[in-house]
């Protein structure tokens, strides 16, 4: 049986790359991806843990966690439409109308 | 083998007001659909729905539900009272804005209804499950609010800076709590009570933990230095969700927040997690009132002014004692009624949306509008905190617990940072009375709904600055219920 803390050490590292996604692109939607690879990456952990510990609870914490996901999707894509009408760019660094 | 029945006795009163708010957003929605042309209708009824859910408060009973995920007290019903009344103001502001800005839809008040049970899932949550869905459903609808003026570019600039910082911070909610759900093997607080009473304080799994869960709920919180969204989001939104998102879904997460800390002694002290927070609640005091001064747009004003509030609020937050929980939940329900009364006057004073409202745009106003002018200066008093104010007392029991529990210095800062804020509050009251009027001044239109709303916010800020009593027994009974 594969050690947990392996899949801890390779959740942290998807973690990470979300982080960093998030934080240098510039196009919404893969801004949106890495979210999305950050919430997966805590899902793995959830999985995990779950294994490690012969729990149910962690698995079910995981469903409620990708209905989130699901629905942070459908709201978050609406907006990017939204924004695209406006714009025809999902830049985020276009959006700039305000300003401190 | 022990089986517990699936639901509770009670079940059903514990959770009425859910129930009433849920329903009452899907009955909302449907009328809006089947009978398109009695839209105007859809505020009323609205408040009629809010109103049936402060009556189902007085039949809910305490205890712990749904397997112990649910814990009912009397300082949550305090606190989803808050929740209701800020609702009750931002659907009353709403109205006549929806219909000035032409999209009078029944969806926009469901959508206040769906937040406000996702903040009373924050406020009565036992488990880290039900407060993360509460705080997701809050969430959801606050993207969908905030961008719901989509016809204009600057709403749904807010909206796209909204829901990716939202869901950023989401991300770091929910690592935090699978660390702790591996540290502790459950995510019950209950469970966490049990193991923090023995809990090694220097294990760095549980340090990291923390602060994954506390940066992210402190971009839910707009605290310094997590901020950056608050001032775009505020002056993009619709000005009476501007309003209602600056005090309810704060007031939600530092319930949620007085749970986990409080089931995470004596750790909390031990780890210094503690001086975290301080840090942060520094850090908004001093950046939130610094940058205010800077800023000619009223709501943006506003919106780092609410930073430096949330600072006030975190004071009371570092020593977990039932006077403090008290003093929270008197502050938040002060804020409410002042910070929304604030941004309903704007609401109400400007053409449209895009229409920026900063200070050169309300010179003279206090003369020209004496209503809405007296308005403005009663709310900007009780947020600078003067006297007879409910701001006075909510700030004074504040600072007091700090110093009766020995945060001194932060106190002192606190103190010190709430009289630099002084300066830009009145400066709102100076232009309001002693500058010129512009000429090209425009008509508005009487209010009826809006007027009522800002008499409530008015009444309520002298109710509770002149009669505190009541309250803070009320709330002081209550608390000490939750917290030794």
């Amino acid at each position: 049986m594969i050690p947990t803390h392996w899949f801890l050490i390779l959740s942290a590292i998807l973690f990470t790359i979300g982080v960093c996604g998030v934080l240098t692109r510039r196009n919404g939607i893969t801004i949106f991806m890495c979210i999305e690879l950050m919430v997966n990456a805590v899902n793995l952990t959830f999985v995990a843990y779950a294994r490690q510990f012969h729990q149910i609870h962690g698995l079910l914490f995981v469903f409620f966690v990708m209905a989130i996901a699901a629905a942070e999707a459908a709201v978050g894509l609406a907006i990017f439409i939204s924004l695209f009408h406006h714009r025809h760019t999902i830049d985020v660094d276009e959006a700039n109308l305000m300003r401190w | 083998m022990n089986l517990t029945p699936l639901l509770e006795n009670g079940w059903i009163n514990a959770i009425l007001p859910e129930l009433i708010l849920s329903l009452g957003g899907i009955l909302l929605i449907l009328f809006d659909a089947f009978a398109p042309k009695l839209r105007s209708a859809t505020a009323p009824l609205a408040v009629i729905v809010f109103v049936a859910a402060c009556w189902g408060e007085l039949f809910v009973v305490g205890g712990n539900f749904f397997g112990d995920t649910y814990q009912i007290s009397a300082i949550t019903v305090i606190f989803d009272c808050t929740f209701l009344l800020a609702a009750i103001l931002a659907t009353l502001f709403a109205k006549a804005y929806l219909a000035r800005e032409g999209f009078e839809r029944g969806e926009f008040y469901a959508l206040l209804m769906w937040g406000t049970v996702g903040m009373m899932m924050m406020a009565k949550g036992l488990d880290l499950l039900v407060i993360v869905l509460g705080l997701e459903l809050l969430s959801i609808c606050i993207f969908i609010l905030v961008g719901f003026h989509r016809r204009i570019a600057v709403s749904n600039e807010a909206s796209l800076k909204y829901f990716l910082m939202g869901a950023f911070a989401t991300g770091f909610v929910l690592y935090g709590t699978a660390l702790f759900y591996g540290a502790t093997g459950s995510t019950n607080l209950a469970d966490f009570s049990r193991y923090f009473a023995t809990a090694d304080a220097s294990n760095p799994l549980l340090t990291i933990a923390f602060i994954l869960l506390m940066s992210g709920l402190g971009f839910k919180l707009a605290v310094a230095p997590f901020h950056g969204w608050a001032p775009d989001v505020y002056q993009g939104a619709p000005s009476p969700i501007g309003g209602w998102l600056s005090t309810a879904p704060k007031a939600a997460t530092l319930i949620a927040l007085v749970r986990i800390f409080s089931s995470m002694t004596p750790v909390i002290q031990q780890a210094s997690w503690m001086k975290m927070v301080a840090a942060l609640s520094i850090l908004s005091m001093i950046i939130g009132n610094a940058v205010a001064i800077a800023q000619r747009d009223l709501k943006r004003m506003l919106a780092y002014s609410g930073i430096a509030h949330v600072g006030y609020m975190l004071i009371a937050l570092l020593s977990l004692r039932g006077e403090s929980v008290a003093a929270i939940s008197i502050y938040v329900i002060t804020y409410a009624l002042m910070n929304i009364g604030a941004f309903g006057v704007i609401s109400m004073l400007a053409k449209n949306q895009n229409d920026p409202q900063t200070l050169d745009d309300i010179a003279g106003l206090g003369f020209r509008r004496p209503f809405y002018g007296l308005a403005l200066t009663i709310c900007m008093f009780s947020l600078s905190g003067l006297p007879p104010t409910a701001g006075f007392i909510a700030k004074f029991y504040i600072f007091k617990t700090a110093v009766d529990s020995g945060h001194m210095t932060i106190a002192v800062i606190g103190i010190l940072t709430s009289i630099i804020s002084v300066y830009y509050y009145l400066r709102v009251v100076y232009f309001l009375y002693m500058k010129e009027a512009d000429a090209t001044s425009h008509a508005i239109d009487p209010d009826f709904f809006g007027t009522g709303a800002l008499l409530i916010s008015l009444i309520g800020i002298f109710a509770i600055g002149l009669f505190p009593t009541p309250l803070f027994n009320a709330a002081g009974a209550a608390a000490r219920a939750l917290l030794p």
